[in-house]
This record gives structure tokens, C-alpha cells and sequence, in this order.
């Protein structure tokens, strides 16, 4: 990370902010901070508070302790919640929620009512661009396709150039296939108009492409707030290791302290794994992490096979009991079905350990 | 997540509004209630040895019959509406409510001057065979049998209307799954429709009971002795108010556990929803022979029920009734007038309600409003004495007070005049505006205020922005539903009204019980016409939600 950044003074910051309606707390003790022009994702099983903690933001929920603070200011502390209206923050619901009433222009111009005709005309065509679109201007919400409509909401949002946008789940409505599309396409719109803004949803795909920071919350609480890259490579609890990526832990004894024992053979790390000689750990291991190897000298018996197209998914179960998940490319396949064995082998150059 | 709107201290004062708006209409209930505690006078005591066994027996066989012939009708012509197939189903769907614009007391007017002895079909039989009174024997209209049919005649759409509902509703596949499983289209309709559809059929019928339990004026024009007719011969004929009032709450019981029958299918109603589409090919496919039995079956209800009574009163209207225009604008106006300002009135006040549960849903506000959409349960007749009582109790301490203070001789402010009718109304006819409301403020989603208010408006802007633009065709129909219900509200009308004040109902009230029914018909004529108003409304919004599937 380089210096200028962590200089610059974060946009948002969330200071141990709780949030629950009556004795029932949703959101517990979550801190974090989003620095100008960072796409942030609040990543999550449902019902694990991310689109509370987004209502907090947004001001449409109370905090019940800490503080929410945007530019050094703070707008939501205990007894003391900004109304949503004066925060100048954007947000894109999952129901898409445009005005049915309204033409696709009016609706980009709802909140830029206090701009001069020319001005607003300007920026409703200028964001009918940026979200291509520009041929609707006249139409209804109903005329448009669903992820036409969630464009237009987006650029609604982004007509008051608000500083931070928030957006709720915005791709669940859609396809996949849409969805594939749609997604870097909003990153691209986001980054182009300079703005801060944070995402929430259950998935890991749609989080890697367009978060540049990753908060994995789970009942309430974050785990890890970090790029992609660390969130899968280095998770810092065993939920975000499991939720994050297709894996299975192994039991593992540590042995010194850059190698563990695992009933598939002894494993080295370049890095020293931290734990001392002799503790019982987990090892995670991710699906691409074992390879079928005709000449390995460990092996496991097929239990399930699922075909991807392009791969094959085996789930095998090691002669201690322990189950694992190995992917083999669907060329080479070998035509193994259940209950045949199959020679396996570890590859793992980065341990990642939790202590049983 | 559930998405609430956000809710501020300042909207404190919209909860306590709405309490306060609970409590004030819930003041009849509580006076009728009461009166039982009040102890049992001599007049109650004469009443339970003579009559009160008939208002028991008369009403609940009022109940049975027509709860049998709602049933009998609506079910299966709903079913035929919506299930099959054939020409001119939705002409006929729609024409199926057309009945709904009919008030009992006018039916029951036209009919008795059709059929009584009088009357052209008794006078045609007589001429063509020559027989005289006595010699043959006539349907006798005037009976408990003859308030059973117009009641049916008029009430089977609320059994329609929900019924066919519940039909449309219903998933196709799920009728698909039972055909697999070796069930005939026959078998499918008793074994899986019908259940299905049960709760919402028992939902309609409890709709028209409380309306049988409610009317007063055909009951009394058949001399049929019901609880109604007998609260108001207590109230009157006796002058015995506490009595009446014990009367009321006795039928009181009745119509709690309508309610309570009504609630009950109703929440098992709510698991029941499904707005999925239903493929043309699951409708059933009539052939030309049974589409003229179920043209029939349709046609019968239409025409017993509004063709034939509204081209007698047409008929009488524009040729024998005596007509008087001066007198009948004056009617009119004030019929019109009235209506408008409880219709108003009503709207005001289920928009405080709607509003103070959208934004402040707490125990309290959902109870308050629960309980101020009661009165639609209330009859008439209820809720005017139970208004009465108060008001005039309240009249005289104002007037003693002012006596004994001023020495200022005042006349009765409250219960002489139209404020004791426009409660009296409010009460019984603000569900059907609170029901409105609520209905075109649901459909407007919580994130459309969420997404304004991120956009930089308050709640006065949400409200101007949003709201009013999504809301006004429902306050509309709000206020057209109870502005149609109030013309033709006819037993707290007579008890409530100022001396020398007519309506147009009471004013054909009081032609049909002079025997004067032909000149009776202009003033039906009328009431029946505006009432239509709201029936074309409704099977408008009902093909709409058909286009939009």
C-alpha cells in the first residue's frame, strides 16, 4: 500500500457501531473504513446483518452504540441519527424501487430538482450515456427490462453526485447471465464517476469482480475486512475460509515449524505456520489443492462425482474417515465412478491452519 | 430484510391521532355493551317472555337461508367464470355484480309491487283464468321466505366476488398434480378447488351474513320480526333505549362470531395466495349445449337480481310515480351533500390511520386500527343507539349546564342533528375507506420512500412526490365507495336524523311503508343508479389485474 493512500483521510468510518431493533442485535461492534473512490462489499450469508449495517449508513436505522462518520462528521451516534435526506449518500435498492409514476428522465432527475433545466438536462443525458441508455429517456420503468431498470436506479443515485453510494444487493433480481454482464459494467460507471461505494451481497463471484475490499460478516459481526486476493488466499477465521472458495478441512498435527503431518503426507511451507511442534490443527484445503496423481501414494475412495462440463467434482473419503473435494479436468477423465480409488496429492505452498 | 420505513419521534402525534380516532369510534360499541350491566327492566322482561324467542328464530333462519342461497349462487357461478371457457364469460362476470347496486329494501319495494295482490302478475293470472281472491294460490312475498330471496338476490356477489378470487388464484399445476394422481376435472373441483377456495367462499358468505343481519328495511316492509325491527319497536314503540340497547348487544353476539369466522378465514386465507398465471389450456373448454346451461345459471341471478327490478322501477319512474321536481332536488341534494361530507370525513380519517400504521407500526396503532374497521360489522341500527344514548345524555348536562350558569335555554346540539349521523356513518362505513387506502398505500413498496429520502426529500416531500401522485385513484374510489354506501344506508338514517330531514332513501322508506311503492321509484331509481357507480369500478380494477397477469 502506498503512502499518499493511507494518508488520505477515509470517507466513511465506522467506529464499533452496533445496530437491533429492540433487544434483538443485528449488527455488533463493526468497525471500518472506506477511503475515497473504494468499492467496498459487505459479504454474507442472509441474515447476517449486511443490509442493517447498510440501513445504518443510509440512515434508515438507529445505531444503537458507535459512531458513523462521513468526511469527519459524524451522522449517526447513539440517540442522534441524521435524517437519510441530508446525508448526500446514493442508494440502489434490491427491489429496484424506480417510481412507477415517473418517466425514466424524471425519475434521474428526482433528486436534482434544486439544479437550473440546463444543468439537469446536461447531467440526465450525460449518466443516460454512462449507463447506455440513452434512447429511454422518455420511457416508463415498466417498459424496460429488469436489468435496464436497475441501471436507470443506478444512475437516479448518481445524479446528486453524492460522495458515497450504497448499493443493497443490486444483482439478485437479475440472470446470471445478466448478471455477468452487468457487473463489471457498474464497477466500470462507479470508478468512472469518481465515487465511493459499498455493496452488499451473499455472493463471493459478484463480490471478487467488483469489490476492491471485502468485509465477510457473519451473525453481525465482520471477520475479515480485506482485498480478495487475502479473503481467499489468507482468511483470518475458519468461516471466512470456509464461505470464501469450495474447501474441506483436514486434521493436521504440526511438526516443526514450517511443516504439518496430514493423513495424505507430510507438508512444507515456505512461510513458518506459527503454531508450535505437536498442536492439532485444521488445514484447509481448497478443491483446486488436490490433484489426481497416478503416481501419488495416498488415496481416497470416490463417495460423489458431479460433472461441471468442463471438470469433474469427486468427493472423496480418506482411509481415516476425513472427507475432501478434488476437481479433475473432464479431458482426463479416468472414468472412475463411486466407490473406486483414486491416487491423490496434496499441493499446498501456503498452510493455512486454525487451531482445533 | 424487512424493509420498514423509518419512524421518528415526530410522528407521535400521528399514533396518538389514530388511538384517539379508535376510541371515539369505538364509543358504541362500549355504550351497547354496557347497557347490559345496566341491570334488566320490566321492558326486558316482557320482551324475553313474548317476542325475543321470534328475534332469535327469525333472524337465525334469515342467516340460514341466506347463507344457503349466497352459496348456491355465488359458488358456482364464480366457479363457471373463472375455470371454463366459453363465449361471453367476461361479459357475464362482470354482470354478475351488476346486483351488488341493489339495496335489499328497493328489491324487496319492486318485487312486493310486482307480486302482491295488486300487482300486474297476480292481476294478469286472475284476468287470463278468470279465478278471484282466495281461489288460487300465489307465492306470498311478504314472509320470511320472501325476505330469504331478495336478501339472496342481492347479496350472492360478496360470495362472487371472493370466491372467483380464490378460483383465479389458484395455481393451475396444483389442479395439474391432481389430474396426474387419477382425480376427473369433476373429482379435482370437490376434492382440491373448492377446499382451496373454502376459506375465501367463507370469507364472502360471513360478508353477506352481516349484511342480513344489518337490514332493517326489508325485514320491516315484510313484517318479518328480527332483531333489527325489534330494536327499533323497543327503541320507538316502547321508548325504552336501554332496552333497545340490550336488544342490540344480544345481536351484538351474532355478529362477533361473524367476525370472528371472518378473521379466521381470513388468515387462512393469506397462505392460499398465488398470483402465478394461468395457461389458456387449463381452462376448460364448454361445449356450445353447456355453455347455454351456464349462460342459465349466470343469467338467472342477473336477471332476478337487478334486470328485472331495475326496469320496473325505470318503468314506474317514468310513467305512473307521482314526481314533484322541486321536492326530489331538495332529496337529492341532501342525500348528496351528506354522503360527500361522511365520505370526506372517512377518507381523512383512514388516511391518519394508514399512516400512522406505516410509519409507526406498533401493537397499539395495529389494534386501533383493527378496531375502527369494525364497524363495518356494526348494524345500522347498533350503532345509532349506541350513539344516541351518549349524545343525548351529553345534549342535556350541555343544556342544564348552560341553564344554571347563563340561564340560556339551548336546543340539543348533538344527537338532533347531522353530527350524530355523521358519526354514525364514520363508524360503520370507515373500513370500507381504511380498506381502500391501505390497499394503494401497500402497493406503494417502503424503498420507494427509502430511495426519495436518500435523494434528499423529507417525509412532507415524500408524501407530496410519491404518494399523492401513486394514491389518488384509491382516495378516489375511497371516497366514492362510502359516498355510494351512505345513500343507501337506510336504519341509522331513521333513528339518527334531524326532525324534517329526508334523504332519498328514507324518502323511499317512507313511500313503500305508506303502500305508495310506485312513487317509491324515482328516489330508488336514483339511489340505484349512483349505486352502480362503484360496481362498473370494481370489475374495472378486476379486468385490469387481468390484463396485467
Amino acid at each position: 500500500m502506498n503512502l499518499a493512500k493511507q494518508l488520505t483521510p477515509p470517507l466513511l468510518e465506522l467506529k464499533n457501531i452496533s445496530v437491533g431493533y429492540g433487544k434483538k442485535i443485528i449488527v455488533k461492534d463493526v468497525s471500518l473504513n472506506i477511503a475515497p473512490g473504494e468499492i467496498g462489499c459487505l459479504l454474507g450469508p442472509s441474515g447476517c446483518g449486511k443490509s442493517t449495517l447498510l440501513r445504518a449508513i443510509a440512515g434508515f436505522e438507529p445505531v444503537l452504540a458507535g459512531t458513523i462518520a462521513l468526511f469527519k462528521q459524524v451522522i449517526s451516534k447513539t440517540n442522534n441519527t441524521l435524517a437519510p435526506e441530508h446525508r448526500n449518500i446514493g442508494m440502489v435498492f434490491q427491489d429496484i424501487s424506480l417510481f412507477p409514476h415517473l418517466s425514466i428522465e424524471d425519475n434521474i432527475c428526482f433528486g436534482i430538482k434544486h439544479l437550473s433545466r440546463q444543468q439537469r438536462q446536461t447531467r440526465v443525458k450525460q449518466l443516460l450515456e454512462l449507463v447506455e441508455l440513452s434512447d429511454s429517456a422518455k420511457s416508463y420503468p415498466h417498459q424496460l427490462s429488469g436489468g435496464q431498470q436497475q441501471r436507470i436506479a443506478l444512475a437516479r443515485a448518481l445524479a446528486p453526485k453524492p460522495k458515497l453510494i450504497l448499493l443493497d444487493e443490486p444483482f439478485s433480481g437479475l440472470d446470471a447471465k445478466l448478471r455477468e454482464t452487468l457487473v463489471p459494467q457498474v464497477k466500470a460507471i462507479l470508478k468512472q464517476e469518481k465515487v465511493s461505494a459499498l455493496i452488499v451481497s451473499h455472493d463471493q463471484a459478484e463480490a471478487f469482480a467488483i469489490a476492491d475490499k471485502i468485509a465477510v460478516m457473519h451473525q453481525g459481526e465482520i471477520h475479515q475486512w480485506d482485498d480478495a486476493y487475502n479473503s481467499y488466499h489468507h482468511p483470518a477465521t475458519k468461516f471466512v475460509a470456509n464461505f470464501i472458495g469450495t474447501s474441506k478441512f483436514i486434521p493436521a498435527t504440526t511438526v516443526c515449524e514450517h511443516c504439518i503431518e496430514t493423513s495424505l503426507g507430510r507438508i512444507e511451507s515456505k512461510e513458518p505456520h506459527g503454531f508450535i511442534a505437536g498442536t492439532r490443527v485444521d488445514l484447509l484445503v481448497r478443491i483446486d489443492d488436490v490433484t489426481h496423481d497416478s503416481s501419488a501414494n495416498y488415496c481416497g475412495t470416490v463417495t460423489k462425482k458431479d460433472f461441471h462440463g468442463s471438470s469433474y467434482t469427486y468427493e472423496l473419503i480418506l482411509s481415516d474417515g476425513v472427507t475432501i473435494l478434488c476437481s479433475v479436468p473432464a479431458k482426463y477423465d479416468m472414468k472412475h465412478t463411486i466407490g473406486d480409488e483414486l491416487q491423490l496429492k496434496l499441493n499446498i505452498e501456503n498452510l493455512v491452519l486454525f487451531e482445533r | 430484510m424487512k424493509a420498514n420505513p423509518i419512524n421518528y419521534k415526530a410522528f407521535n402525534w400521528l399514533s396518538s391521532s389514530a388511538l384517539l380516532i379508535a376510541l371515539l369510534l369505538s364509543l358504541p360499541i362500549f355504550v351497547v355493551l354496557s347497557s347490559v350491566f345496566g341491570g334488566f327492566g320490566p321492558t326486558w322482561s316482557h320482551l324475553a317472555a313474548t317476542v325475543l324467542p321470534d328475534y332469535v328464530v327469525n333472524s337465525s333462519l334469515l342467516l340460514i337461508g341466506v347463507a344457503l342461497g349466497t352459496l348456491l349462487i355465488g359458488v358456482p357461478t364464480a366457479w363457471f367464470t373463472s375455470v371454463c371457457e366459453f363465449k361471453g364469460k367476461n361479459l357475464l362476470s362482470w354482470a354478475l355484480l351488476l346486483p351488488l347496486a341493489m339495496p335489499a329494501y328497493i328489491v324487496a319495494y319492486t318485487y312486493t309491487g310486482l307480486l302482491d295482490f295488486a300487482g300486474p302478475v297476480q292481476s294478469t293470472i286472475r284476468e287470463l283464468t278468470g279465478l278471484r281472491y282466495g281461489q288460487y294460490w300465489f307465492f306470498e312475498i311478504r314472509s320470511l321466505g320472501g325476505a330469504v330471496a331478495m336478501l339472496t338476490l342481492v347479496l350472492y356477489p360478496y360470495v362472487y366476488l371472493l370466491a372467483r378470487a380464490a378460483f383465479l388464484e389458484q395455481p393451475s399445476n396444483s389442479l395439474e398434480v391432481c389430474r396426474t394422481l387419477g382425480y376427473s376435472r369433476f373429482q379435482a373441483f370437490f376434492h382440491l378447488s373448492l377446499p382451496m377456495a373454502r376459506p375465501a367462499i367463507i370469507a364472502g358468505l360471513t360478508l353477506a351474513l352481516m349484511e342480513t343481519l344489518a337490514d332493517y328495511g326489508t325485514v320491516q316492509f315484510f313484517g318479518v320480526s328480527t332483531f333489527t325491527t325489534g330494536i327499533f319497536r323497543t327503541f320507538y314503540g316502547l321508548g325504552d333505549p336501554a332496552a333497545a340497547a340490550q336488544l342490540a348487544s344480544l345481536l351484538l353476539t351474532f355478529v362477533a362470531f361473524l367476525i370472528i369466522l371472518e378473521r379466521y378465514s381470513r388468515r387462512q386465507n393469506r397462505y392460499h395466495n398465488n398470483s402465478e398465471q394461468r395457461p389458456p389450456s387449463s381452462l376448460i373448454q364448454l361445449s356450445k349445449k353447456h355453455s347455454v346451461y351456464v349462460w342459465l345459471a349466470c343469467l338467472t341471478p342477473i336477471t332476478f337480481g337487478f334486470l328485472i327490478p331495475a326496469t320496473v322501477l325505470a318503468y314506474w319512474s317514468l310513467t305512473e310515480a307521482a314526481f314533484e321536481l322541486a321536492a326530489f332536488a331538495s332529496l337529492a341534494w341532501n342525500s348528496f351533500y351528506l354522503a360527500l361530507s361522511a365520505a370526506l370525513i372517512a377518507v381523512v380519517l383512514s388516511l391518519i390511520l394508514a399512516y400512522a400504521k406505516r410509519l409507526k407500526s406498533s401493537p397499539a396503532v395495529v389494534s386501533a386500527v383493527t378496531v375502527a374497521g369494525l364497524g363495518y360489522a356494526l348494524p345500522g341500527t347498533i350503532i345509532a343507539i349506541g350513539i344516541l344514548i351518549p349524545l343525548a345524555w351529553l345534549d342535556h348536562q350541555i343544556i342544564d349546564l348552560f341553564d344554571s350558569l347563563f340561564n340560556i335555554e339551548l336546543g340539543l346540539m348533538l344527537s338532533g342533528t347531522l353530527f350524530a349521523l355523521l358519526f354514525a356513518y364514520t363508524v360503520r362505513f370507515l373500513a370500507v375507506s381504511l380498506g381502500a387506502v391501505q390497499s394503494g398505500l401497500d402497493k406503494i413498496k417502503p424503498n420507494l420512500d427509502n430511495a426519495a429520502r436518500s435523494l434528499g426529500y423529507n417525509n412532507t416531500g415524500v408524501l407530496h412526490n410519491i404518494h399523492v401522485p401513486l394514491m389518488h385513484s384509491s382516495l378516489l374510489t375511497a371516497l366514492l365507495i362510502v359516498f355510494v354506501d351512505v345513500l343507501k344506508e337506510l336504519p341509522a338514517t331513521l333513528i339518527l336524523r334531524p326532525f324534517n330531514f329526508n334523504t332519498l332513501a328514507v324518502h323511499a322508506f317512507e313511500l313503500a311503508s305508506d303502500e305508495r311503492l310506485i312513487d317509491a321509484a324515482p328516489a330508488s331509481l336514483m339511489i340505484v343508479a349512483v349505486g352502480l357507480i362503484p360496481v362498473i369500478l370494481l370489475s374495472r380494477s378486476i379486468s385490469q389485474k387481468r390484463e396485467q397477469n
